[in-house]
């Protein structure tokens, strides 16, 4: 059989998406199902004076307008950040209160989309407004969880004014990244349907372990009574993670009319009916002897946050396991605005810090006259500098190393404009990425019959990444089946335990679920062949069957393949369930997991730091006349344990690396500060890159073993490509004009 | 749904007539006229489909003029390679508008009469927008953001953003719009079709009801030939312009006998930059007199909270428009 594992297999479900017949959530239409549109606020803070709903209802087809007045049924559950499954913990329509512009303020349920679209721009609403604030004030923030014991939240090792004292050269300086939305291809929706009291809910998530636990436990039903579906995401990022309101008012809606509901969310609405990426301000101040050792480090990181929840994603803790230094210190501050809850989005911790790091690092180097690779590389370090303990594996030099080759740093003159091309200034900038490799708990299913064919079921997620392949290829390697005969089901609430497709986890604790069933499989098998009074492996102790590549091998040297020992079977099948348990996991994280929380046993745990390192490389062009700026040539090289498939990880690492380019260069919420509101809330306007904006991007995967995170060895790329990008850009546009762009994104407006 | 009567008339005469009986508007390729209608900011009663009217279709280069119908499609036009060597101007600022699929579908009569962009306007929940709702404020100039609104040609009232680039050409090269209506056919220099905000920036056009647009020409000079238009913006493939420039020049050896400079994506109207042309008549076009004349260009505009760049990177993008069409003038690229 054919090796599996590391190799380049074309997505299993390609064919499905290309043809259109992959079943999204806005694709299923339950017998007679109506269609909701939400109405929302004009006004940031403030009352709802009078709602006017006669319109909207005299609208033909509308059946129902539903507002906090009249809406029963509804149920609120607790947010995230106050440790439960809700996107937020303010929870709109429960009263006339309005506390973010853009929530939810009426739900219309009508025959068509249509209809309810418009019923719900017939809406009238009148206010009473408050003042309001949209976006954060760095000198009004508050040290997180502050009198309550939130561990990490300060970090303090050694003596930071003597490490500055001493330092040769000093670097303070804040960085400033904006507010971003996700904007996934794939709109927000819900369908929900009602029979009795067991509820099937359709929508597009990133767990739904959480979303049927939340739903169940707000309405008092046994989880079997609640269904949710989701088998295909059209791209998540974090921003499906949540319970979110429109989720809760479509379960309502739909009970309240005794009809099926769906609502597809508006793109100006997924602007704030979910989460986004908070603005913040880095605030770093480094110092080097003359060597360029580090003697002193601080980072402040200070982030908006809404006035209901406390957003922690503690960037912190990444930027601190980056670099040898004996003098740390680390705050983790907060930052209260008018707007909903943000979240998690695409490196959530990693793309604003790493901004700021990486950039004030390259500020270094040049005080230093150094090469900033070098810089790296003289600071680079195999223990945690805050934890002291080592890293599982660690190949960031070696990452630098392949980039620099494939990417000609060595052509790189040092001087600022020193790199000209016709009428553009040409400009070469590094910078680190590293992700932290968590690991949750996970269980999967696989059955495998003696034909020939596995069955693989966990209530994991593909949200575009490939994950239906990864899984079959985990269990072909060690069945020793064809990839295609292995056939997964995943996205629905009562299959197998399985995490939150968050944190880049799924690979690593999913993959290593089904990766211990196929264990098991073996084991079982080894049992029943070995007690049968004939056959090869008859009569051997089945601990000392071993399974590799679907054959199973006695100590002596007999084999039997799996598949017909599976087939002498009298059940002609077997089914197991595999788990993923990491000795470092307690029972506490398990039991999180379990429940639809977020129980990583990493990335520090009490042996070891476990992290994928990177180095990325770009070349930049600014145009003397138009100060255009453009990325010509973007390398990376990645080291992340085993990658599991060539092909997808590849995508995964570019797709990364290219929204970097998006975070560099163009990707902002704008905001209207008199009424609090977000702006371009539409993708003409919210700009990204695409095809047309991207030229080459090189992806380096390099071998790396791990032993330690997991059995697989496998670390997680779903977020680690976009981390250095924007810090890499902007060194770059600094090499080219001189010019040091401390703010997200980088525009012409900065270079004129 | 929002409900509107549809006609979709064969003959120009028809189309004249439904819109006067109907109230409605017209319809070609619709990429501003349902995206504002799908959003709730424009409700027209019926819409008149006049992608029937196969005589608007095409366009055709002759040896004085070249004619565009209404009804060409933004990509055929763009796509022409004849039109390219003769007026790459008009090419280039098709190319550089929109995206394919857009410039698919759009026609060029709408495209010069498309409206703005502005957020304000675009989104019912502000209440203050003059254009929208005449007489109910400016959110932009109300503390809003404004980093992308005019810097030229705005009022107390509007400061909202033309946000095309084709009408720079236009303008640039004296075109002349012509129209039918139910006061019958008449010829509109094109720089007379957009008015001014003032006091009612709902008004944008001198068009009257009815009136349909049916053709543009463009007179064909030397300074066609070597012209260009340049347009910096923040993203490369599809994007608004931060600052454009649709320029032409005839040279007499080294000096300037004609010139033709039009800005974009900074006025709240297609821009002529007439004193900025003067500037350089008679002149060597260099470096030197290419910054000056970027300088004169923007010489009244009012920046606003946040858009002070675009006065230098318009004067920036004016000079290197010039530069360019330099070389086209002297046989260059």
């Amino acid at each position: 059989m054919a090796q599996t594992i590391n190799t380049a297999v074309t997505r299993t479900d390609a064919p499905r998406k290309v043809t259109g017949s992959a079943t999204y959530a806005a694709d299923v239409m339950p017998a007679g199902m109506l269609h909701g549109a939400l109405a929302t606020s004009a006004i940031a803070v403030g009352t709802l004076a009078r709602i006017d709903t006669a319109k909207a209802e005299a609208e033909p087809g509308v059946i129902a307008v539903f507002t906090h007045e009249n809406l029963p049924d509804y149920k609120p559950v607790k947010g995230f950040y106050a440790g439960g499954p809700g996107s937020a913990s303010f929870w709109p329509m429960e009263n006339a209160r309005i506390r973010y512009a853009g929530q939810p303020i009426a739900y219309v349920v009508a025959q068509t989309a249509a209809a309810a679209r418009r019923g719900a721009q017939l809406i009238e609403a009148r206010y009473e407004t408050d003042e309001s604030r949209i976006t954060m004030d760095a000198d009004d923030s508050f040290v997180v969880g502050a009198g309550e014991d939130r561990e990490g939240m300060v970090t303090t090792k050694g003596d930071l004014a003597q490490g500055l004292a001493t330092a040769a050269q000093t670097v303070e300086a804040e960085y400033i990244t904006p507010f971003q939305h996700h904007n996934p291809m794939e709109m927000f929706a819900a369908t929900a349907e009602w029979r009795g009291d067991r509820l099937t809910v359709w929508m597009p998530s990133q767990s739904v372990r959480t979303l049927r636990a939340g739903i169940a436990q707000a309405y008092g039903l046994a989880e079997t009574s609640v269904r949710v579906i989701s088998p295909f995401v059209g791209g998540a990022f974090g921003s499906k993670a949540g319970i979110t309101p429109y989720t809760m008012l479509t379960i309502a809606a739909a009970k309240a009319v005794g009809a099926p509901v769906r609502l597809i969310v508006t793109r100006p609405q997924m602007y704030t009916v979910a989460t986004f990426r908070p603005e913040s301000v880095q605030r770093f101040r480094l110092g080097a002897d003359a060597e360029g050792k580090l003697t002193a480090f601080e980072h402040i990181e200070m982030s908006q946050t809404s006035q209901f929840d406390e957003v922690v994603n503690p960037g912190t803790h990444m930027t601190r396991a980056m670099y040898a230094c004996p003098n740390i210190h680390t705050e983790q501050r907060l930052s209260r605005s008018d707007t909903n809850t943000g979240g998690f989005m695409r490196a959530p911790n990693e793309m604003q810090t790493f901004f700021g790091l990486e950039q004030a690092m390259d500020e270094l180097a040049i005080k230093l006259g150094m090469d900033p690779v070098e810089l790296r590389r003289i600071n680079d370090t195999d223990r945690h500098p805050v934890a002291d303990v080592p890293f599982s594996s660690r190949s960031l030099m070696e990452s630098y190393d392949a980039v620099a080759r494939s990417f000609g740093w060595a052509d790189r003159t040092p001087e600022v404009g020193s790199m000209t091309d016709g009428d553009w200034l040409v400009g070469y900038g590094c910078a680190t990425a590293t992700y932290p490799t968590n690991i949750l708990a996970s269980n999967a299913r696989v059955r495998m019959q003696g034909t020939g064919l596995a069955y693989i079921e966990l209530a994991a997620h593909d949200v575009g990444t490939g994950t239906y392949t990864i899984m079959a290829q985990i269990a072909a390697a060690r069945l020793g089946l064809p990839v295609e005969a292995c056939d997964v089901v995943m996205g629905e609430g009562d299959m197998p335990v399985a995490p939150i497709s968050g944190g880049s986890t799924t690979a690593a604790s999913a993959g290593s679920a089904v990766h211990d069933a196929c264990i098991k499989i073996g084991h079982q098998i080894a049992v029943q062949v070995s007690a049968m009074p004939q056959g090869p492996l008859s009569g051997v102790d089945p601990a000392q069957i071993a399974l590799e590549n679907g054959i199973l091998t006695a100590p002596d040297g007999q084999t039997q393949p799996l598949i017909e020992a599976v087939a002498s079977t009298p059940e002609g099948e077997v089914e197991v369930i595999g788990e993923f348990r990491h000795k470092a996991m307690t029972d506490e994280m398990i039991k999180a997991t379990f429940q639809g929380g977020y129980g990583t046993a990493g990335p520090v745990t009490p042996e070891m730091a476990m992290f994928a390192f990177g180095a990325e490389m770009v070349e930049v062009r600014v145009h003397r006349w138009t100060h255009e700026i453009r990325v010509p040539r973007l390398h990376g090289a990645f080291a992340a344990g085993t990658i599991l498939n060539r092909k997808t990880a590849h995508s995964q690492l570019m797709g990364g690396m290219i929204w970097g380019i998006g975070s560099a260069l163009h990707e902002v919420t704008e905001t209207d500060k008199p009424r609090a509101r977000f702006l371009n809330t539409n993708i003409a306007e919210y700009l990204i890159p695409v095809n047309a904006d991207v030229r080459e991007v090189r992806v380096e995967m390099l071998d790396e073993r791990d032993d330690y995170v997991n059995p697989l060895g496998v670390k997680g790329i779903g977020e680690l490509g976009i981390v250095g990008t924007a810090a890499a850009i902007a060194n770059a546009v600094h090499h080219a004009t001189g010019k040091r762009l401390r703010q997200l994104p980088i525009r012409m407006s900065d270079l004129v | 749904m929002l409900n509107f009567a549809y006609h979709s008339p064969k003959t120009l005469a028809d189309a004249i007539d439904a819109i006067r009986n109907s109230g409605g508007d017209i319809l070609a390729g619709g990429t501003t006229m349902v995206d504002l209608m799908k959003i709730g900011v424009h409700e027209p009663p019926a819409l008149v489909d006049i992608t029937g009217l196969a005589d608007l279709e095409g366009h055709e280069i002759g040896p004085d003029r070249i004619r565009f119908g209404a009804l060409a499609r933004m990509t055929h036009v763009a796509d022409d390679a004849d039109l390219v060597s003769v007026a790459p101007v008009l090419t280039e600022s098709l190319w550089k508008a929109a995206s394919p699929q857009l410039r698919n579908v759009a026609r060029l009569g709408g495209n010069i009469l498309q409206r703005t962009r502005c957020p304000y306007f675009r989104d019912t929940a502000y209440s203050q927008c003059n254009k929208r709702d005449p007489g109910s404020g400016c959110a932009a100039l109300d503390g809003g953001e404004t980093s992308h609104h005019a810097i030229l040609g705005g009022s107390s009232g509007c400061v909202a953003m033309y946000p095309g680039d084709w009408a720079q050409a236009l303008i640039a090269f004296d075109a002349e719009v012509h129209t039918q209506g139910p006061a019958g056919r008449r010829t509109i220099p094109f720089a007379d079709l957009h008015v001014l905000p003032g006091d009612t920036p709902e008004i944008e056009t001198i068009l009257q009801p009815g009136e349909i647009v049916t053709g543009i020409t463009v007179p064909v000079v030397p300074a066609l030939k070597a012209s260009h238009y340049l347009k910096a913006r923040d993203r490369e493939s599809y994007a608004f312009a931060s600052a454009s420039a649709a320029v032409g020049v005839e040279l007499d050896g080294d000096t300037v006998r004609d010139v033709r400079i039009a800005l974009g994506g900074v006025a709240t109207t297609p821009w002529r930059a007439r004193a900025a042309e003067d500037s350089l008549k008679g002149k060597p076009l260099t470096e030197k007199t290419a910054r000056e004349a970027g300088r004169i260009a923007f010489a009244d505009a009012k920046d606003l909270k946040g858009s002070a760049y675009k006065i230098k990177l318009g004067a920036d993008v004016v000079a290197g428009a010039l530069m360019t069409a330099k070389s086209r003038a002297q046989g260059g690229e």
